[in-house]
C-alpha cells in the first residue's frame, strides 16, 4: 500500500512513472515488434496507460497517453523516425489510439474518484451513526451523575436541621460517587480523543510492572466489593521499558468492563506474566462471557452490546485497543471454554534483570 | 497569635471560594488572584506562608510565575493542575515547587500537603530522629527501627530512605532522587530506583504489596509517609 499512496500523493512522481513506463513498454516492443506487428504494440500501449488510469490522477495518465500516441506514430508506424503517416488506415489508427487512451484514462480516474466520494459518504453516514449513539450513551453517563449532585445538594439544602447525620453522610457519599464517576467518564472521553487525533506517543520509562499492576487493581477491591478479584503475578518480574500510564489504562478499562458486564460474585483473574520480548497481561472472569457473533466488534468504538444495562459509552474496550497499538502490542478476546470471557493483552518491551541492577548484599552494610 | 497565611493563585472563581472555605475552616488566613501577574504582587504585598498556584493562567503560564517567584520569595509554593500531565508537574517540581496537586483533590490530601510544605519550607528536616509510623531513624547513629526491631538495609537503601525521609511527606522526584543517591550520571536509570524502592518496601512496609509508607507518584517520583 505504501509506494501506491507515496506515488498518488507526489504529482512529479506520477509524471515520471508514467512516462518512464511509456519509455519501457516502447522499448520492449521493438524489440518484439518483428514478431507481433506495430498494431499490437498499439494495445500493448493501451494497456499500460489503463494500468496507469488505475493508480495516477488525470494529468499524468493524459501525458502518458499523448506521448505514447506520438512516440507509436514516431517509432512504428510507418514511414518511422517520422511524425507523417503515409496510409489512411494507420491514420484513422493513430486517431483512434489517442481517443481511445484518452477517454479511457479520464473514465477510469473519474470512475475512481467517484467511488471514493462514494466511501467517504458512506464513512460520514458512518460516523454520524456512531456520534448518535456517542451522544445518546454519553448523554446518560455525564447526565446521570450530575442529576445526582444537584438532587442531592437539593436535599440537604430542603433538610437543614431536619436531616440525621446519617442521612447526610449517605447524600454525601452520593455527591463524592458522582464526582467519581464525572472525573472517570470525562478521563475516558478525553483519552478516546486523544487516540483518535494520533496525539498520544507513549512515554517510555523502566517500570515495575508488580507494582504498576496491583496499584491499578488495588481500587476495584474497594469499589466492586462483591466481586472476588484475584491476582496471579509471577515471581521475580524484570523491570520492562514500557508506558505505565497506557497499561494502567488497558488494565483499568479491562477491569471495568469485567465488572459491568458480570453479575455480582464473579471471580476476576488477572495476571501478569513474561512474554518473548515484553509481558503479557489477561483479564478473565467465570461470568457468561461474549456471544461469538458479537465479538469481533466489541473493540469498536461506541460499540455497546444488547445485553448491556444503561450506562457506559462503549470506548473502553476501543482505550484498549488504542493503548495496546501505540505501544505496537495485541489484545485478543476469547470465551474460556469453562465459560467466562479472557481478554489476552501482549505488549512488546526491552527489560532488565533485577539482580543486574544490585550488587550489593545486607553484609556489607555498616548499620 | 497570627495564622499562617495561603495565597491561592487560580483563575477559576469556584476553586478560589472552595480552596478559602476549606482552609479557612482550618484557621489559615486566605488571600486569593485570579491571575499571574496579580498574584505576584500579592505574593509581594502580602508576605504568604505557602502558595498554591494553578499551572495554568489566563495571563501567564504556572510556570512562569513559579520562576518569578523563585527569584525573590523564599516561601513553598504548591502547583495545582487539572491535566493529568506528568511533565508538566516533573518541571515544576524540578524548577522548586515543593509539591503538587492534580485537580479534583481530596481536601484530606490538599491539607497534608500543605502541612508537610509549610514544614520544611525549601529545607529538608534537620532532626536527627525521624518518625514515620512505626519506623524510626535515627541519624546519629545511623539506626533505622520498626516498632522497636532493628532493620538491616544496605547502603544505597539506607541513603534512599533517609532522603525521603528526610523531606517527609513531600514528593521527590525520579531525577531529584536518582541524582541525589546515584549521581548526576544516573538521571534516566529510573530502573535503579524501581528496585531500591520494592527492596525498601520489603523492609519497611507491613504489606508490601499495598504500601502505605513509601507511596509511589506515578510518573513523578515517590513520597514517604
Amino acid at each position: 500500500m505504501r509506494p501506491i499512496t507515496f506515488f498518488r500523493q507526489s504529482l512529479v512522481w506520477q509524471y515520471i512513472l508514467s512516462l518512464l513506463l511509456v519509455a519501457l513498454t516502447m522499448l520492449l516492443s521493438y524489440f518484439f515488434v518483428a514478431f507481433m506487428g506495430y498494431k499490437v504494440v498499439a494495445l500493448l500501449l493501451l494497456l499500460v496507460v489503463s494500468l496507469l488510469a488505475m493508480v495516477f490522477e488525470l494529468k499524468p495518465v493524459l501525458l502518458a497517453s499523448g506521448v505514447s500516441a506520438l512516440a507509436w506514430n514516431f517509432f512504428f508506424i510507418p514511414p518511422l523516425y517520422k511524425f507523417t503517416i503515409d496510409n489512411p488506415e494507420d491514420a484513422l489508427l493513430f486517431i483512434m489510439y489517442f481517443v481511445i487512451a484518452t477517454i479511457k484514462g479520464v473514465l477510469s480516474v473519474k470512475l475512481r474518484h467517484a467511488e471514493l466520494r462514494a466511501k467517504e459518504e458512506e464513512n460520514q453516514k458512518k460516523m454520524l451513526l456512531l456520534y448518535d449513539a456517542l451522544f445518546n450513551s454519553l448523554s446518560h453517563e455525564l447526565k446521570t451523575p450530575i442529576s445526582s449532585v444537584v438532587t442531592a445538594t437539593d436535599a440537604l439544602r430542603d433538610g437543614l436541621g431536619q436531616l440525621s447525620q446519617s442521612q447526610i453522610l449517605t447524600l454525601i457519599k452520593e455527591i463524592d460517587m458522582a464526582g467519581n464517576r464525572l472525573n472517570q467518564q470525562v478521563g475516558n472521553l478525553l483519552n478516546m480523543s486523544r487516540l483518535e487525533s494520533g496525539q498520544v506517543q507513549p512515554h517510555w520509562d523502566w517500570c515495575d510492572m508488580e507494582e504498576v499492576t496491583r496499584t491499578c487493581v488495588q481500587p476495584f477491591r474497594h469499589s466492586y466489593p462483591t466481586y472476588d478479584i484475584q491476582l496471579e503475578i509471577m515471581p521475580n518480574l524484570p523491570i520492562y521499558w514500557t508506558d505505565r500510564v497506557f497499561v494502567e489504562q488497558i488494565l483499568h478499562n479491562l477491569l471495568r468492563n469485567a465488572m459491568e458486564y458480570t453479575p455480582e460474585n464473579t471471580r476476576v483473574i488477572i495476571s501478569l506474566r513474561p512474554a518473548k520480548v515484553g509481558f503479557q497481561l489477561e483479564v478473565s472472569d467465570d461470568g457468561r462471557g461474549i456471544p461469538e457473533e458479537i465479538a469481533p466488534d466489541i473493540f469498536d468504538k461506541f460499540f455497546r452490546s444488547a445485553q448491556a444495562s444503561t450506562g457506559g459509552t462503549g470506548l473502553g474496550l476501543a482505550i484498549v485497543k488504542g493503548f495496546t497499538e501505540a505501544m505496537d502490542g495485541s489484545v485478543k478476546f476469547s470465551n474460556r471454554p469453562e465459560g467466562g470471557a479472557c481478554f489476552k493483552v501482549y505488549i512488546p518491551a526491552m527489560h532488565t534483570e533485577v539482580q543486574n541492577l544490585t550488587d550489593e548484599i545486607d553484609e556489607n552494610s555498616d548499620h | 497569635m497570627k495564622s499562617t497565611k495561603i495565597l491561592i493563585i487560580d483563575d477559576e472563581p469556584q476553586i478560589r471560594r472552595l480552596l478559602r472555605f476549606t482552609l479557612e475552616s482550618k484557621d489559615y488566613a486566605v488571600i486569593s488572584a485570579g491571575s499571574g501577574l496579580e498574584g505576584l504582587a500579592m505574593a509581594a504585598n502580602h508576605n504568604p506562608d505557602l502558595i498554591l498556584l494553578d499551572i495554568a493562567l489566563p495571563d501567564q503560564s504556572g510556570h512562569e510565575v513559579l520562576q518569578e517567584l523563585q527569584v525573590w520569595c523564599p516561601k513553598p509554593v504548591i502547583m495545582l493542575s487539572v491535566l493529568d500531565n506528568e511533565q508538566d508537574i516533573v518541571r515544576a517540581l524540578d524548577t522548586g515547587a515543593v509539591d503538587y496537586l492534580t485537580k479534583p483533590f481530596r481536601s484530606r490530601e490538599l491539607l497534608a500537603r500543605i502541612r508537610s510544605g509549610l514544614r520544611y519550607k525549601q529545607e529538608p528536616s534537620t532532626s536527627p530522629l525521624i518518625q514515620i509510623g512505626a519506623i524510626k531513624i535515627d541519624l546519629t547513629a545511623r539506626t533505622i527501627t520498626k516498632s522497636g526491631v532493628l532493620l538491616r538495609f544496605t547502603p544505597t537503601e539506607y541513603k534512599l530512605l533517609c532522603l525521603l525521609a528526610k523531606y517527609e511527606g513531600r514528593v521527590l522526584t525520579h531525577q531529584q532522587l536518582l541524582k541525589e543517591i546515584w549521581g548526576t550520571a544516573y538521571q534516566k536509570e529510573t530502573q535503579y530506583l524501581r528496585v531500591y524502592i520494592g527492596q525498601l518496601r520489603k523492609k519497611i512496609e507491613d504489606n508490601p504489596n499495598e504500601p502505605e509508607l513509601l507511596i509511589t507518584e506515578p510518573g513523578i517520583g515517590y513520597r514517604l509517609g
